[in-house]
């Protein structure tokens, strides 16, 4: 009897100990896509099937002001291309479209930009999107016209689930800044400086610098996804000190030793005239290299794990660029949503 | 997000110094002294070098440079042999409607037509023909402005293939039946546009190449058909072919070069090789690699020595060497120099400093080797190279040979010349100030003017000769801000200086008038210089020397919330009309307030007082703060209201009192610019400026509130008086919370709005609250203060 006990006891043990605890569910692994034309190729699609990715955040337009109208720029064109996962709409929106806008233009913007969006929606997708997602970079003079907006979208749109992006800053000073009315926030866990200062520090991502403003995320009073970077640039300099940008820069582009000198860390001299990435560049201009390793973003996922008490449902991870993959395995990307 | 491709196309398309706000134009911040209008070939005009917009003439204030000319109607005009007037071309071409020409034709009279149209070339022969052609080309028209008024995609017409093969059938007859090869390289142009538009490239590409290239004509049509060719070639991923084509419109329309320069994209090397083996000639290859030159990022250096090599002469030469050197000038010659820690003015960085040598050694091959044309230009080019290098003998000598009939290469060259001259003194004595002044009485350009004073601040500056160095740059309102002692008395000796030369008188004349003017204003400076550093018997040694109705400033406007109507105010004169009020208090006082409403203190009217006038003048005001202080040293009650009054005076001159105004020298106590210019970091020397350029930005922050705190500590002590020790106590407290804020190094968070202000509502931060609390809240004076200030009120609150 006694024997049989015991054999009940540590059996039940057994159990609670295997069955318990409950399973935690996987973060979610998105990707942004920002390109103009929509094509995506074999790498690409290997990562989406290898990742399981369910979701990708596709910007459909940009909303800019020019001459004083507010008008939609740089649709994205999806040809007579399908696509199995599911499309986010993203809608970039430049800050100044919200100087001043009148109530009549607000108006104005959110049945245009409703329509727009679904019209687009509907050449690769079936139906209503699911959410939508807006990207504007507001300050504290637009922030009222902006959380305006997307209160009255929402309302117009009630069905669809509303999701914007945060900012670093807007996290810190988000008191000051302000918290839109949102279903929901992605932070955008990078840009921490400006490149074009071409200062040592990494301005895609500096951990150092990007933890001290998540400090009190945990005060934030809505659900947060995280977008993190695997993209690359080159910053170039020339005899007159001006700066410029080149977006898809990787470290294998500098290689060519006929035309790149590699300097200290990062840096890199033009040795013969040649383009990069579009831009022709001339023999004697700098360039500095900023890139992001898995390493980088092991220790990103970390911080937010010591600072953001909530679980992350989601991360993604901008952009997806056949070009970005070089860098940054399948198993790369699952073990930084692993981690966070 | 948007970030990184916000950051990509802006930088990518702009210079990184680019800064398009609507208040700020970065063609105006440096000294233009090298003329970018010397350039030879006026059409590459917009190719002249502008941050302020995207090409040179379009600027974000409307006032354009670069004349609108409608060649199409020019082209119209020729085709009519000059015989149909431009306003009636225009309604023709671009106003009139297909029913109004369809009639003219069904009718083979305009008798009915407007007035614009009552041509009798319409009749007959090509006038007939040209009527048929705008009949095609309006219907064309309406699909190749289509998504220019339709931003949003859902909203926007499309051609189909169906209409555009009808549209298309149209114009293949139209061009079969036309005889006049003019019209017939329209009726092209017509189907080659259409084709592109619609997004049939292919199509657009075969209507060039058999229908326009065979006509023969090579005339301003062409070529615009030609630039949708090369849209279409872009569109077919042809990238070097489309290149090579938007370089031939370039450099065959006057008014097609923006559009093909906005077009020319090639963005690998493969390509841009490509381009340069369908060049046909030397020129060709030469706009190509110019093309590539004209970008703002570009080394517009090995551009034009990529052009020199083939073709010395084009005229791209000219046009990149002046984007270059105007380069050069926006970094040497910034303006505002003394704005950051380490002003630099004509210094290079080092790799500007060898870009320039660069610059220069080039430019001396292209004289030497004599296969340019403009000798002349490429002369005064090197001899500013020189003198930008700081080559300065070399500039002048250069300069001096230059042989020309040009009369704007003539300027130049004596532009450049005095400026090496100038940037070249080492000392600046009488006769150079002579040969200056000379020079200045010349037709000079307002930079070149600039210019010169900004170089001869420095060196005035540089030889101590602080008088000359400020009035280089300043009137006497700069030293409104700041009373500096050692350009105060600078000035005085100065103005007082006998048998001045023509270039001091002039500096007088300019800057501070007639000498007897120029004393009082410099006498009432010296004066309040001595006033607002307490040294009242000083003071008053200036102010007797200043007449009794002395004024500087006018009388000025103020908003009355109550009445909702701008009143004209008669404020503080400079000198004079300063109100006794200056010694009332109030708990509570707005500076929009009237002075009645302010500050409702009537100490200062008491009897014992009655010196104190309604009005006074500087002069008087010192007399009466000496005599209060002759009366603070009293006991009792006298001694206890003198201080308090002389409290009140020190209060209401700091930046947070009612007459804050006054030591600024502004007439009202709001919206005083001046505050925009407060720094909170120490000013640097006036001997570690590079000049006095922006001296009247350097303001010196009025706090002083330990002075009247202490008396009215002092006023508190010796009254007896319940009601009047709580008035003073109160006061103190007001100077206590200026004193904890100026202690405190950024606002804390607590103390925002979105805070709780628990430490600054403490009793250990305000002592003197805490003091009224306890000694002073059964009199009558605190229910004034619990009424009207808030502050208490959350210290009460705090409390509980």
């Amino acid at each position: 009897m006694i024997k049989n006990v015991k054999f009940l006891f540590y059996f039940l043990l057994l159990n609670i100990l295997c069955f318990g605890c409950k399973k935690k569910e996987a973060t979610q692994i998105s990707f942004y896509y920002w390109n103009t034309i929509f094509n995506i190729d074999k790498t690409e699609q290997n990562y989406l099937d290898t990742l399981k990715v369910k979701e990708v955040y596709v910007r459909f337009f940009d909303i800019i002001k020019e001459n004083g109208r507010i008008k939609p720029n740089a649709q994205i064109d999806f040809g007579k291309k399908t696509f199995s996962p599911v499309i986010i709409p993203v809608v970039f929106i430049e800050n100044a479209v919200f100087k001043n806008i009148s109530e009549t233009e607000l108006n104005g913007l959110i049945k245009h930009l409703a329509k727009e969006v679904q019209f687009i929606y509907t050449k690769t997708q079936k139906g209503l999107p699911k959410e939508i997602q807006f990207d504007c970079d507001w300050t504290k003079t637009t922030a009222k016209a902006y959380f305006n907006f997307l209160e009255k979208f929402k309302a117009n749109q009630p069905n669809i689930l509303l999701s914007a992006t945060i900012r670093l800053h807007q996290i810190k000073y988000f008191e000051q800044t302000g918290v839109p009315k949102i279903d929901k926030g992605v932070l955008m866990y990078y840009s921490t400086g400006n490149p074009l200062d071409f200062s040592d520090k990494n301005a895609i991502l500096d951990n150092e610098i990007a933890k001290n403003y998540i400090k009190n995320i945990g005060n934030y009073p809505i659900k947060l996804d995280i977008a993190l970077p695997i993209f690359s640039w080159a910053i170039v300099k020339n005899e007159f000190d001006e700066t410029r940008l080149i977006s898809g820069v990787k470290s294998i582009d500098l290689k060519d030793t006929v035309f790149f000198k590699p300097l200290e860390k990062h840096f890199f001299l033009v040795k013969k005239s040649n383009y990069l990435n579009g831009l022709y560049l001339y023999q004697g201009q700098r360039i500095k290299l900023e890139t992001i390793e898995p390493a980088d973003l092991m220790i990103a996922v970390k911080n937010i794990k010591k600072y953001y008490p909530n679980k992350v449902d989601k991360i993604i991870f901008y952009n997806l660029d056949g070009i970005n993959f070089d860098n940054i395995s399948t198993t790369d990307l699952v073990q930084i949503s692993n981690s966070i | 997000m948007r970030k990184i491709i916000f950051c990509f196309v802006i930088f990518i398309i702009l210079t990184g110094k680019l800064m398009a706000c609507s208040w700020y134009d970065p063609d105006e911040e440096y000294y233009n002294l090298f003329d970018q209008h010397l350039l030879a070939d006026k059409s590459l005009t917009p190719f002249l070098l502008t941050y302020g917009s995207q090409y040179y003439g379009q600027s974000y204030y409307g006032d354009k440079e670069v004349e609108e000319i409608d060649y199409n109607i020019k082209e119209w005009s020729n085709f009519f042999d000059k015989k149909i007037v431009d306003a009636d071309l225009n309604y023709l071409v671009y106003e009139s409607s297909n029913s109004e020409l369809s009639k003219i034709l069904a009718t083979n009279s305009f008798s009915k037509a407007p007035s614009e149209l009552q041509h009798a070339e319409f009749l007959i022969g090509k006038g007939r023909e040209s009527l048929e052609y705008l009949i095609f080309a309006k219907k064309c028209e309406q699909w190749a402005i289509l998504g220019q008024n339709d931003d949003w995609s859902y909203n926007r017409k499309k051609m189909d293939k169906p209409t555009f093969m009808a549209t298309a059938k149209i114009g293949n007859l139209l061009f079969d039946k036309t005889k006049d090869k003019d019209l017939k390289v329209r009726i092209a142009y017509q189907l080659v546009r259409l084709s592109h538009y619609a997004g049939f490239n292919d199509d657009a590409v075969r209507y060039f190449n058999t229908y326009m290239e065979p006509i023969g004509l090579k005339n301003l049509i062409y070529f615009y058909a030609l630039e949708q060719k090369g849209g279409a070639l872009f569109n077919q991923n042809k990238f070097a072919e489309a290149a090579y084509t938007f370089v031939k419109v370039f450099e065959n329309t006057p008014d097609r070069k923006i559009s093909c320069y906005n077009s020319f994209r090639i963005s690998s090397d493969l390509h841009f090789s490509d381009a340069l083996k369908l060049c046909k000639t030397n020129d060709e290859k030469a706009s190509l690699y110019a093309m590539r030159g004209y970008q703002n990022f570009s080394n517009a250096l090995k551009e034009m020595e990529n052009i020199y090599a083939i073709a010395p002469n084009s005229n791209k030469m000219e046009l990149l060497a002046i984007r270059d050197i105007n380069k050069a000038e926006r970094e040497l010659m910034e303006l505002g120099v003394n704005y950051g820690e380490d002003p630099k003015f004509l210094i290079f960085s080092p790799p500007l400093k060898a870009y320039m040598k660069k610059m220069i050694l080039f430019s001396e091959k292209v004289i030497s080797e004599k296969k340019v044309k403009r000798l002349d230009f490429w002369n005064t080019y090197l001899a500013h190279l020189y003198f930008l290098n700081q080559q300065y003998e070399q500039s002048q000598n250069a300069c001096k040979s230059i042989v020309t009939e040009d009369k704007a290469i003539k300027e130049q060259a004596k532009r450049t010349e005095f400026s090496a001259y100038l940037a070249n003194l080492k000392f600046i004595s009488s006769a150079e100030e002579s040969l200056i002044f000379n020079h200045f009485m010349n037709k000079i350009t307002e930079d070149e003017q600039q210019f010169m004073y900004e170089l001869l601040g420095h060196k005035y500056l540089e030889q101590k000769d602080y008088a000359k160095a400020f009035l280089c740059h300043n009137e006497v309102n700069s030293l409104y801000p700041n009373h500096d002692l050692k350009i105060i008395e600078a000035l005085f000796d100065f103005v007082e200086k006998p048998s001045k030369n023509k270039l001091e008188a002039k500096l007088l004349g300019d800057k501070l008038g007639d000498e007897k003017h120029a004393l009082n204003v410099l006498n009432d400076l010296k004066g309040t210089y001595f006033l607002f550093t307490e040294d009242f018997i000083d003071a008053l040694i200036y102010f007797r020397k200043v007449p009794s109705n002395f004024k500087i400033l006018d009388n000025y406007t103020r908003y009355n919330y109550n009445t909702g109507v701008d009143e004209v105010i008669e404020g503080f004169d400079g000198f004079g009309k300063i109100s006794g009020r200056i010694f009332s208090a109030a708990v509570r006082s707005y500076f929009e307030d009237t002075e009645e409403n302010a500050l409702t203190d009537l100490t200062y009217k008491e009897p014992q007082f009655s010196f104190i006038k309604e009005k006074m003048n500087k002069l008087q005001l010192v007399e009466t703060i000496i005599k209060l202080q002759e009366l603070s040293i009293q006991k009792g009650e006298i001694g206890a209201k003198a201080n308090y009054l002389l409290a009140n005076y020190f209060f209401n001159t700091t930046n947070a009192g009612y007459y804050r105004n006054i030591p600024y020298y502004e007439p009202g106590n709001y919206n005083i610019y001046t505050y925009y210019n407060i720094s909170p970091e120490p000013l640097k020397e006036i001997e570690k400026l590079y000049n006095f350029n922006g001296f009247g930005y350097r303001v010196t922050p009025k706090y002083g509130f330990e002075t009247p705190f202490k008396l009215y500590i002092l006023a508190e002590e010796l009254s007896t008086n319940q009601e009047f020790k709580a008035k003073s106590v109160f006061m103190a407290a007001k100077c206590e919370v200026e004193l904890f804020f100026l202690k405190e190094e950024d606002t804390p968070y607590e103390l925002s709005y979105w805070g709780k202000p628990s430490k600054l509502y403490s009793d250990f931060n305000r002592p003197m609250f805490a003091k009224l609390y306890s000694n002073y809240s059964k009199t009558k004076f605190i229910t004034e203060v619990k009424t009207n200030c808030s502050y208490y009120r959350y210290y009460l609150a705090a409390k509980k």
